[in-house]
């Protein structure tokens, strides 16, 4: 009503302009990239022809194709552990199943602040009292624990819209224990769950600060290998990976923007950081 | 799960108590050498307070840029763009961290296509140094940091009610007077936990330096990551860690209280002068 009595609707003209230019730097490297990955030459420039020699390059290298495969690895073991190990603790703190589960809650996402380097030292010196070699091993262990805060708190944000009714009637037909949460609680976290496994594959498939600390040879992850071919080559190779990445990541948001809304699933974000 | 989190602990105790001199193994004796070592090492201290300085830097452009970008996306009215701004961000904010840090190494290189464009547009002679410098590192920070603070800020934002910008126009003030008396007011509690967030994230980035920063940009994570890979003195690169950590969780503490702080005073202050 106010707006036709006023007609004073706040348009905000410069600050629109302001945020499409934003928007504009943010796809900027992408964009290039992108192009760059096409490039016949070695070289950057502008005039732009059309080749796939560098997507061959990689396909034919079996250093970055081997890290692809143990990337894929480590995601899959790591997204049930720290997905089943998250609902369990989330589960724990909503339903204040132990003492001072506030405290634990508060405990478990300061952990997000630590800085990466210092726990890849820190687990690279556990393992190394705990006898554990292998790399897929300490980089499956370290990622669960890692990525355990975030998908907490994506979950957490879920309960609090949990419809106590529902349980009520469940345990009203006999559902108790287990059987309750498996039919009743855990379809209506399916957003959060959502939510929770796209943080777990991106900070698995991206993670370079703790897992170049912990990586052997044999199970060097994308990004590690990523980064040791940039320092012996300069060649597009790197901008193909850029894109696949890229793509990865249009399709992870079209999915958490099917299936949970991105807005939505933003503000879980932001609070799940 | 729980016992996850006691593992983290454990490990950092473990980390501390490691510290003693020897050659590729450590162990015995158990002091705190590693520490006084530390007391006395300039350039590590130096490395410390650089980091600092430059992550409330990087922290302040990002808030700053972030704000704007955000009130921008809560407020616009067609859907579409907002949707597409929604999808740029976390597009962005998806798509690998080693992956970026390169694209912006080719991206502002010396033969790279805005020094190109730069030449062939006249508006400058020689291409500029970009990257191998605190600029690129910058540049690339602020682009990796900057999706995390517009998170925070667009959950904090969505909430405000657009009534009082609207009744503080009527009333006659301008659109800066707006923004700077009605709506950043209100928006205090979320630029504070953004704060802590980005500035949390700026003190222990490592990748950006690694890679842009060639060699010549070295932040605390990069210094830690030389100790291990180069010296192969893991004890006195878990004091640094420690370190680090004390430094980080007292500087974000500081700048909690703050938060707390800071708006109150502003509260009182405004109550103030209406008496």
């Amino acid at each position: 009503m106010r707006h036709m009595l006023f007609n004073h609707r706040i348009r905000w003209r410069n600050t629109e302009a302001f945020a499409i230019l934003l928007v504009v730097v943010l796809l900027l490297p992408l964009l290039i990239i992108t192009l760059y990955s096409f490039s016949p030459n070695r070289y950057w420039s502008w005039d732009l022809n059309f080749s796939l020699r560098w997507y061959k390059v990689l396909l034919d290298n079996s250093i970055l194709m081997n890290s692809i495969k143990n990337t894929l690895w480590l995601t899959v073991f790591t997204i049930p552990i720290c997905l089943v190990s998250s609902l369990a603790t989330a589960h724990i703190i909503a339903r204040r199943l132990i003492p001072k589960a506030e405290l634990f809650e508060v405990i478990l996402s300061s952990t997000l602040m630590l800085p990466g380097v210092v726990t890849g030292i820190a687990l690279l010196s556990m393992f190394g009292y705990l006898n554990v070699n292998d790399g897929l091993v300490r980089m499956t262990i370290a990622m669960s624990i890692f990525c355990l805060p975030m998908a907490v708190n994506a979950l957490l944000a879920n309960y609090n819209g949990l419809n106590p009714e529902l349980e009520e009637a469940a345990e009203d037909l006999g559902a108790v224990g287990f059987r309750k949460y498996r039919k009743v609680v855990l379809p209506q976290l399916k957003p959060g769950v959502i939510a929770a496994l796209v943080f777990i594959l991106v900070e698995t498939v991206d993670n370079f600060t703790i897992n170049v600390f912990l990586a052997d040879p044999d199970s060097m992850t994308l990004p590690i290998a990523t980064y040791q071919r940039m320092r012996t080559f300069d060649d597009p190779v790197v901008a193909v990976i850029a894109v696949l990445m890229g793509g990865l990541s249009i399709m992870l948001v079209g999915v958490l923007g099917k299936l949970v809304g991105l807005e939505r699933a933003l503000t879980q974000e932001g609070t799940a950081h | 799960m729980g016992l996850l989190t006691l593992a983290y602990v454990i490990l950092f105790v473990s980390s501390t108590s490691t510290m003693a001199p020897g050659t590729l193994s450590f162990g015995a004796p158990y002091d705190f050498s590693n520490y006084a070592r530390f007391a006395d090492d300039a350039i590590l201290k130096g490395v410390v307070v650089y980091t600092i300085v430059y992550s409330i830097f990087v922290t302040a452009a990002v808030l700053l840029l972030a704000f704007p970008f955000c009130y921008a996306i809560v407020r616009i009215r067609r859907k579409w763009l907002r949707s597409l701004f929604l999808f740029v961000l976390v597009v962005t904010f998806f798509s690998g961290t080693i992956t970026r840090a390169y694209s912006w190494l080719i991206v502002l290189g010396k033969r790279g296509p805005f020094n190109d464009l730069m030449l062939q547009l006249g508006l400058i002679d020689q291409p500029l140094s970009l990257i191998y410098n605190t600029t690129g590192v910058t540049i690339a920070l602020l682009h990796y940091l900057f999706p995390y603070g517009a998170f925070v800020l667009i959950g904090t934002l969505k909430n405000l009610p657009e009534i009082y910008e609207e009744a503080a126009q009527d009333l006659g003030a301008g659109r800066l007077y707006t923004f700077i008396r009605v709506i950043i007011p209100q928006s205090l509690g979320g630029l504070g936990s953004a704060w802590i967030l980005v500035y949390s994230l700026s003190l222990s980035t490592f990748v950006m330096p690694l890679l842009l920063g060639g060699g010549k940009v070295v932040l605390l994570s990069n210094a830690v990551y030389r100790e291990v890979e180069l010296n192969y003195d893991i004890p006195y690169a878990a004091a640094v860690a420690i370190i680090f950590v004390l430094a980080s969780i007292l500087t974000i503490s500081l700048a909690y209280l703050l938060g707390k702080v800071v708006p109150r005073v502003l509260a009182n202050r405004a109550l103030a002068s209406r008496a």
